[in-house]
């Protein structure tokens, strides 16, 4: 009985995300009963597109095809892609195609353009996300803070003359660390808190790395383990976030392994290696 | 410069595109002029896949990236000369038709409704969660090597890259893109390259709108509401995670937008026209529109796709002609 409502729970979530939100489906299933009503009517490439958009509604709602994504193929269930094969533009842009020769007068016209916008923007709004609507804060694409911060360390490498250097810092800095000076390498990627973006890209950490990045995310905590993870690392520069250490109360430390203070930025400790 | 490339790559891969179906298609006198939108893609396809052809030897040789720029810049040239070459010679061939009515109410609203997708990748963050584009782009020109270094770290990669991975040369399009304008690599991965994206997109749907309508006076008010409404779907749709918009409007940098929002809708196009209006000439379009989506991603995000939709459709027709051929018994 759970398995059964387990996949009807599932029919429910394919449906509803078939056309990316709620509102869209319920667009696409509008628009494909119009086509139905009208296939009989017109040419052959409405009763193909009509036939092809059932078809992999079908397809994509059908136990089957759930039973295999959910079991063997959970990395695409996850992405939902193979939803996006359901030909929702084609479907509306016909419909409206369809209806726009149909209205002829110009009060006609202008009520069925401002239904049909009202129309698209209840069918999106339906699902709004604010978070997704960021304003960008510089031609970097980087949060300013960060970018502050990164033009000291560039400042830094260039002053030393190297073209290369090697640095390890929070987070938020080795994120965007490369974005803003390839001349910048990093210890280790997004990737080891992210995971691997690319299943092509085989960067294994070792277990030692997870260990380095989790004393860096804790830092007053590590530091001896700090200092001798940036030896090993063979970093030139190492950077600590100031904060930790205003929280715990705590001054910062003048040597950290074999590091030495460099400077102090706004949030930020620099240090370098004797 | 950089704001500039846009402009090139229409110019390019339209010349491309007439250059290739002059190979295939010999105009008559007042022939009617090929569509601009599916010149420009196939044009695109044939720009991307040689530049796949060039890049997969030079994996192999570890050529320079620079000098493998270079090589492609050369063929560029030549094909955009033969291209520029083709067309004043076939100008007086072809009838030209008024297409659009341009200041209708409904295409100023279509122009704004454009406008408001461009200018968001100009404000708006990108959602780069578990993306390297940028990375490897800077990683790839600051090495000068391809895929040897780690995009996140900059440094050799340790076990490296397999094959199939070294297959998705999109990024590496960026970079040569980057190396050719000089601009920031955000500047091309985040703004540039999402317009153009977005461009091929109103130009795979601009073909399917006229498929939908008649060249007549009356339709060019009507195929101005269509985009006023594919603009309007595209905005409006990208407010949800996990659906093609949001990919359209925050990760159009992303070689699936290009397989969802471009490829795909250009494939099921190309079904319709081989299976249901027996133009078997498209057959060499289709296959060059799935041999792109290798250099996109991974083949199960965007090759299996596209060849479902095929089978999909192969399985449909055959289907109705069956059951015709029944109902005639």
């Amino acid at each position: 009985m759970t398995e059964v409502q387990t996949m009807l729970e599932a029919i429910r979530n394919a449906f509803t995300l078939a056309g990316g939100t709620p509102g869209l489906s319920a667009l696409f299933l509008a628009g494909l009963i119009a086509l139905w009503y009208t296939k009989n009517e017109q040419k052959k490439d409405t009763e193909l597109l009509f036939r092809y958009a059932l078809v992999v509604l079908l397809v994509i709602i059908s136990p089957p095809y759930l039973f295999l994504t959910g079991r063997f193929f959970t990395q695409y269930a996850v992405d939902n892609m193979y939803l996006w094969l359901l030909p929702l533009t084609p479907v509306v842009l016909k419909v409206f195609s369809d209806a726009a020769g149909v209205v002829r007068a110009l009060r006609h016209r202008f009520i069925f353009g401002l239904s049909a916008a009202a129309l698209l923007l209840l069918a999106g709004t339906s699902s709004f996300q604010p978070e997704s609507w960021k304003m960008v804060e510089n031609q970097y694409y980087i949060p300013q803070e960060v970018v502050t911060t990164l033009e000291q360390v560039s400042r830094i490498r260039k002053e030393r003359g190297q073209e290369e250097m090697l640095i390890w810092g929070p987070r938020e800095l080795t994120e965007y660390a490369r974005i803003y000076d390839e001349g910048l390498l990093t210890v280790y990627g997004r990737d080891l808190w992210e995971g691997t973006p690319d299943p092509q890209m085989h960067q294994i950490y070792e277990n030692w790395e997870y260990n380095a990045a989790m004393a860096m995310d804790n830092v007053p905590l590590f530091m001896e383990e700090l200092g001798m993870a940036a030896e090993q690392y063979r970093c030139d520069l190492l950077i600590l976030s100031k904060a930790p250490f205003y929280e715990l109360q705590e001054p910062w430390p003048r040597l950290v392994g074999e590091y030495v203070l460099q400077e102090t930025l706004d949030g930020y400790i620099i240090y370098v290696h004797r | 410069m950089a704001f500039l490339l846009p402009l090139f790559l229409i110019t390019a891969s339209y010349l491309c595109g007439r250059v290739l179906q002059g190979f295939f298609r010999k105009p008559e006198h007042n022939s009617e002029l090929p569509k601009a939108g599916e010149t420009c893609l196939i044009g695109m396809f044939a720009l991307l896949l040689l530049w796949e052809a060039m890049v997969l030897p030079a994996i192999k040789l570890l050529l320079s990236f620079r000098l493998l720029t270079q090589l492609y810049s050369i063929m560029l040239l030549l094909i955009c000369a033969k291209g520029a070459i083709n067309c004043s010679r076939e100008q007086g061939k072809y009838r030209f038709t008024p297409v659009y009515d341009w200041f209708s109410p409904a295409a100023v609203l279509a122009a704004l409704v454009f406008l408001a997708q461009v200018v968001s990748f100009f404000f708006f963050y990108p959602d780069t969660q578990a993306d390297a584009t940028v990375e490897t782009v800077v990683t790839t020109l600051s090495s000068d090597l391809i895929y040897e270094n780690h995009p996140y770290m900059g440094t050799t990669f340790v076990y490296g890259i397999t094959f199939r991975g070294k297959l998705v040369t999109l990024p590496l399009f960026y970079a040569y893109l980057k190396l050719i304008t000089g601009s920031r690599a955000v500047t091309i991965v985040y703004r540039l390259v999402p317009f153009m994206c977005l461009l091929l997109n109103y130009a795979v749907y601009g073909i399917w709108i006229d498929q939908f309508t008649k060249q007549t006076e009356e339709s060019s008010r009507k195929k101005a509401l269509c985009f006023l409404v594919l603009g309007l779907l595209n905005l409006c749709g990208s407010f949800s995670y996990d659906t093609v918009f949001y990919y359209l409007i925050h990760r159009g940098f992303r070689g699936e937008t290009l397989v969802f929002g471009v490829i795909l809708p250009y494939v099921l196009y190309l079904c319709f026209r081989i299976f249901a209006h027996h133009e078997y000439i498209k057959i060499l379009w289709l296959l060059m529109a799935l041999a792109t989506t290798i250099l996109c991603t991974d083949p199960e995000r965007g090759l299996l796709p596209c060849v479902i939709c095929v089978v999909l459709m192969l399985l449909i027709v055959l289907g109705w002609e069956f059951g015709k051929k029944v109902r005639r018994k």
